[in-house]
Order: C-alpha cells, then sequence, then structure tokens
C-alpha cells in the first residue's frame, strides 16, 4: 500500500514518456526532498542544485527503463539514481580530484570560531556515519519506507531496520542536547 | 510507537529545523526545473556532430564526471564543427568570430544559470596564479585585490599558512543582485567597457579550455581565498599545503567527459548600454561592481534569447528554458586586473519582489 500521494506516480511516469512536460508533478513532489539531501552531502547550494538537476536528467532520460512491478515504487527507483549519483560521481570526485588523503575533514580553529549553525551540526553528526547507514538514514528522511530502502540496497528490511537503529543511536548521542528526547 | 519511530521522528524534527534554518539549504532553487527540461531535449542532439554547447555555469565547485567514456573514445568519431558564431558588435572592436565546438561529450559546471559555450578557438592564454601567488592570496586577499602582491604575511605557527585575513566568500545568490539593484546604474566608460568585453571574452574562453589556475586568476581574490580553503586542509606542513595548492591549481576547471551536448552558445551582451556599474560592493575588496549581461545565440549566431540587468527578456523568440544571466565583475584597487565575483540568473532577479 503506497502512501503520501505516490499512487498516481506510475501514472505521470507513462505520461512522461510521451511528454516531458508531464513529468513535472513528479519533479515538484521529490525535487525539494533530493536537493535537502544533495546539500547535506555537499554542504554547497550550487552543487546541490546541480545534482538534483542531474538526478532528474537521468531519471528522464532513462524513463523508459522503469517498469512497474521490477521495484516497489518510482520513487525507490529515482532515489537508487540519486544514490548511485552520489556515489559515482559527487564522494569520487570531491574536491576537485584531491587525493582522499589529504581532506582534513576535522574543524581547524578558524572554522570552530565562526558560529556553526544546525546545519553544520547535522552533516557533521551525519559525516560520522557509515556510508550505508548514512544512506539509509538520508533515504528515511526522504520519506522511503523499509521496503523500498533494502530493495534499493539490496539487502533485506531485517538488516536495514538493525543498521537504522545503530545509526539513530549514534545521531541521537551526537546531536543530544539539540534533539528532543 | 517503536523507540526507533521516536528516534526517527526526533531526527526528522530536528534536520528540517535545520534546513529551514539554512535558506539556501531549504528548498531547490527555481532554475533547477529548466536547466532539467533543457538538458534533456538538448541531448537528443547527441547523435549529430554537435555546434557548440551551453552550460550552466558559476563557482566552480563540481562537474560532473562520467567515467564510461574514456579519452580515446571520447575524441574518436567526433567532428569538430566550426560554428561561426556572427559579428560581436562590440563598438566594432570585435569582428566575426568563429566558435569551434567541443568534440561530443563536455562537461557542465556547478551552476548559477549563466550559459556558457566553447567560444573563440578553444585556447585559454591567461597567465595562471602560481603557488606562491595563491598562498598570498590565502594569506591576505584583500592585499592582493589592491594590488599589493609584494605584500606576504609570515607563515602560521607551525610552519603553516597564516590566516589571519580569512575572508569568507560573497554569495552568489538572490541576494547580492537584488543588493546591486537597489543602486542606480552607471553607464560605463569607453574604456571600462571594451576592456570589460574583452576580459569576459577570455573569461568565457578559459571556462573551457582553462584550468583552476587560470580561472582564478580571472577570480575575486576573496572568492579565491574561499575556493582554497574549502578544498585543502590548512593545518599541516606549508610544504603540504604548496603540493595540494599545486596540484588543485593544476586541474582542468571542467573536466572534458560529460555527454551534455547542446546546440545554443553564449555571449556578453554587446549592447554597452545594457552594461553598467554600479557603486555597490559585492565583496569587500571593491567598492564598485560591474554587471555584464549576457544573451543566447542558436548555432547560425542568431540572438534566441536576452536578458538586460533588470532580467527582462529583450526578444518575444526568446528560448524560455534558458537564462542568460549576468556577470558581476569587479576591478582590481590599483585598476590593472578585472576579477570575476559570480554569475547570476537574470530570474532569479527578474522574480525579485520590488524594494
Amino acid at each position: 500500500m503506497h502512501h503520501n500521494g505516490i499512487e498516481d506516480d506510475d501514472a505521470l511516469v507513462l505520461a512522461a514518456r510521451a511528454d516531458v512536460e508531464a513529468f513535472a508533478p513528479l519533479y515538484h513532489r521529490y525535487a525539494r526532498t533530493i536537493y535537502r539531501w544533495m546539500y547535506r552531502e555537499t554542504g554547497d547550494a550550487s552543487t546541490a542544485a546541480d545534482l538534483t538537476a542531474q538526478v532528474f536528467v537521468q531519471a528522464l532520460q532513462r524513463l523508459h527503463q522503469y517498469r512497474t512491478g521490477e521495484v516497489s515504487t518510482f520513487r525507490s527507483w529515482l532515489f537508487a539514481i540519486a544514490r548511485n549519483l552520489l556515489r559515482d560521481s559527487w564522494r569520487r570526485y570531491r574536491p576537485a580530484s584531491l587525493p582522499e588523503e589529504l581532506i582534513d575533514r576535522r574543524p581547524g580553529p578558524e572554522e570552530l570560531a565562526i558560529q556553526r549553525t544546525l546545519m553544520d551540526d547535522v552533516r557533521t553528526a551525519l559525516e560520522t556515519l557509515p556510508e550505508r547507514q548514512r544512506e539509509i538514514v538520508e533515504l528515511r528522511l526522504s520519506g522511503l519506507s523499509m521496503r523500498e530502502i533494502a530493495e534499493i540496497q539490496g539487502t533485506s528490511e531485517n538488516a536495514v531496520k538493525v543498521a537504522q537503529t545503530r545509526a539513530f543511536r549514534t545521531l541521537r548521542a551526537l546531536l543530544h542536547q539539540e534533539v528532543p528526547t | 510507537m517503536t523507540e526507533s519511530d521516536e528516534s526517527f521522528s526526533d531526527l526528522y524534527r530536528f534536520i528540517d529545523r535545520a534546513h529551514r534554518e539554512t535558506a539556501e539549504a531549504d528548498d531547490v532553487p527555481a532554475f533547477v526545473w529548466s536547466r532539467v527540461r533543457a538538458e534533456t531535449r538538448t541531448n537528443v542532439v547527441e547523435e549529430k556532430p554537435p555546434m557548440s554547447m551551453n552550460l550552466a555555469v558559476a563557482s566552480p565547485v563540481f562537474t560532473r564526471p562520467q567515467p564510461e567514456v574514456g579519452a580515446l573514445q571520447r575524441f574518436s568519431g567526433m567532428v569538430a564543427t566550426l560554428a561561426i558564431v556572427g559579428i560581436l558588435a562590440f563598438g566594432g572592436w570585435f569582428a566575426a568570430t568563429n566558435l569551434q565546438t567541443s568534440e561530443g561529450p563536455e562537461p557542465r559546471y556547478a551552476a548559477l544559470g549563466i550559459l556558457r559555450e566553447t567560444a573563440g578557438n578553444g585556447v585559454c592564454e591567461v597567465e595562471p596564479l602560481t603557488v606562491d601567488q595563491a598562498v598570498r592570496i590565502v594569506q591576505n586577499p584583500i592585499a592582493v585585490a589592491h594590488g599589493e602582491s609584494a605584500t606576504i604575511q609570515a607563515d602560521g605557527p607551525d610552519g603553516m599558512i597564516d590566516l589571519t585575513n580569512w575572508v569568507g566568500a560573497p554569495r552568489n545568490d538572490w541576494d547580492t543582485l537584488v543588493a546591486l539593484a537597489a543602486y542606480t546604474a552607471i553607464p560605463v566608460t569607453d574604456d571600462e567597457y571594451f576592456s570589460l568585453m574583452a576580459f569576459t571574452e577570455e573569461y568565457k574562453d578559459c571556462l573551457f579550455a582553462g584550468t583552476k589556475g587560470q580561472i582564478w586568476a580571472m577570480t575575486d581574490p576573496v572568492v579565491v581565498q574561499y575556493e582554497i580553503v574549502t578544498r585543502i586542509p590548512l593545518l599541516q606542513p606549508m610544504d603540504v599545503t604548496e603540493a595540494a595548492i599545486a596540484d588543485l591549481l593544476a586541474a582542468p576547471n571542467v573536466r572534458r567527459d560529460s555527454t551534455v551536448v547542446v546546440t545554443r552558445q553564449w555571449q556578453p551582451n554587446p549592447d554597452r548600454e545594457l552594461m553598467v556599474r554600479v557603486d555597490a560592493g559585492v565583496t569587500i575588496t571593491a567598492d564598485s561592481s560591474y554587471v555584464i549581461p549576457w544573451q543566447i545565440l542558436d548555432g547560425n549566431g542568431d540572438v534566441l534569447a536576452s536578458y538586460d540587468i533588470f532580467g527582462n527578456s529583450l526578444l518575444e523568440n526568446h528560448v524560455s528554458d534558458t537564462d542568460p544571466g549576468n556577470l558581476v565583475v569587479i576591478r582590481s584597487g590599483d585598476g590593472k586586473s578585472w576579477y570575476v565575483v559570480g554569475g547570476f540568473e537574470s530570474s532569479q532577479y527578474a522574480d525579485a519582489p520590488a524594494e
């Protein structure tokens, strides 16, 4: 049983195969969620916008490959594209081809001196999670169900639940001063 | 409700609040859908020899890699096509310009929405920043912007780079353009006009053919400081920092292996009345800013879309899904150099509420 107004996604996909403008409702339904995810990942509005555009460009280019029944929802298909884009493009190439070992992610004194925002705390906390747990959290925040996430990660729902529990514990510990208990 | 559900609800509320408190993180910019439509439309061209391309441009943050397309594959089978863009009416200073096309797959660029093209002979001849110059910029961008390149700070403690003069980059956003709009637009002088046209043409070439070191030689030092500081860890020995900066400066400004191919071209609007000076600083390195509107051409050099600094389309027959935008430039304190601050979408301006 689908929820959150996604029942008509497949009908819109069919229409969009004939006319790209028919894709607009799907774009408006999911763009903000994907943009927010990309922003949390990159911390930069321009890059997040660029990645968001690429997600939807890829989705439109591959729309004919989407098959109802092969995945549980259009939404999980779309977010799988976003996830793969992040894994294959952004994470591999950031920042500017510098070797990973040269990237010191610890905040320097200058950074610490600058007033931190809630978003900084969120991004810092998310970065501490292993990639798979982080993906689960991001996909849950994006509204996907356990089943959809399991499908995207190619694992079982139970494995997703276990990893999610661990991720939430870590995040609660890191953000305990801000997250109401 | 399970413990996990409660945890998730708490977390969701917290993160939602974080997004709402950071304006740029809250919602997807309006231009993204336009770009999606434009690219999905233009990508159909891939089977034909491309004339040129247009791309969204802005701060060099991220380019789309296409690992499945190798260099040989990219260049083999590609037909380099020359597209005569037409005469750029630079007051008679610029004759017809040949726009050589790229060989198909080309990069995208982290975007503020300005369109770009492969232009001229595709060669960037700007002298790139040296590592020493980049270090000076990191240490004191204001001094560099004022032509005080000889001044260099002592290295920081323990041989690390000194960041006493960290400025933080101006944001290339809607607010900046609105702020500019609140000031009176002042006509540019002959010297400013011709100098800016030459500079922006060169900048356009370097966006494609240049390295980051070349583009940053044409960029507001404050922005360059931000770009370097946010890309390289600085709490490390100076020689390690310098090696990392050297790698960064040598990197291509845009990757060469994307598959985005479109058919439009891009140029500064030669109508000099539309190029203006605004006596408002968008960065602390200058008191005045110059706004340069762009226009989009088709493969024959005919203008498809053109906006003035107020974001109004000058032609009815414009392409609604692409936005020529504006480039904002400042001049160095010694008057010798132009520096790009950033690109701004015209539509952002057009949508701005009346002040």
